[in-house]
């Protein structure tokens, strides 16, 4: 259980930095098209002292991500799928059909709060990428309380 | 109707921890735990398992019993 709940919550942090950092190239990320005077082509500036340490902690939580891996041959068996034996898996299977739900509700309910777009972009010119991470995290939350609970009955 | 079973009357019989037998059938020990009881109910597969480990017949080790309504 211990390692379903840290690879979630690491997962959960991932999702945030990306945001955090995606956001940081989009603010910053000019595109030329035909510029009399930068041409054609585009112009990138980030601010390492804001943007290096969010990778350093992104290579960390990836890493220690790896090896919180059962089966580390598997590329995309992460940790939180857990099937070590097949009450496991039946758990596993259970927790991400919570998590499905959680997505049926979480993206529409997204849409809305896109029908707001122009205000909240203007409020929080990063609105969409920490909107997408809120959803990813719903869904990864959901599939760990899921977890959780069946796995205490 | 409901499966119960008498897995751990075995298991102690046999003198074996919850870790032990649950190397011997291939499952965790929370596995094992939930199995004695009775909040899951194991596969076919792991029922003839749990049998052959013991050397007993599966339907002395698990019985279906009728849910009082």
């Amino acid at each position: 259980m211990k390692r379903v709940v840290t690879q979630s919550l690491l997962n959960c942090c991932l999702y945030f930095l990306a945001a955090y950092l995606i956001s940081a190239i989009h603010a910053n990320l000019q595109l030329f098209q035909d510029d009399p005077v930068s041409g054609t082509g585009l112009s990138l500036e980030l601010n390492l002292i804001g943007v290096l340490p969010v990778l350093v902690i992104a290579i960390i939580l990836s890493i220690v991500s790896y090896f919180l891996r059962e089966d580390r041959s598997r590329s995309f068996a992460t940790a939180e799928f857990s099937d070590s034996d097949e009450r496991e898996a039946l758990i596993t299977g259970k927790a991400t059909r919570a998590a499905y739900v959680a997505f049926m509700i979480g993206l529409p309910v997204l849409m809305i709060a896109f029908l707001f777009e122009q205000p909240l972009l203007q409020l929080y010119p990063a609105f969409p990428f920490y909107a997408i991470a809120l959803v990813l995290s719903i869904g990864t939350l959901t599939y760990m309380s899921a977890w959780i609970v069946h796995v205490r009955r | 109707m409901k499966l119960t079973n008498q897995v751990r009357l075995y298991r102690q019989q046999h003198k074996w921890t919850q870790e032990q037998f649950a190397e011997r059938i291939g499952v965790t020990r929370q596995t094992v735990i939930s199995l004695e009881k009775g909040s899951y109910t194991p596969s076919l597969l792991l029922a003839m398992q749990i049998a052959r480990v013991f050397d007993r017949p599966i339907e002395e080790l698990f019985q279906l019993e009728e849910e009082p309504r």
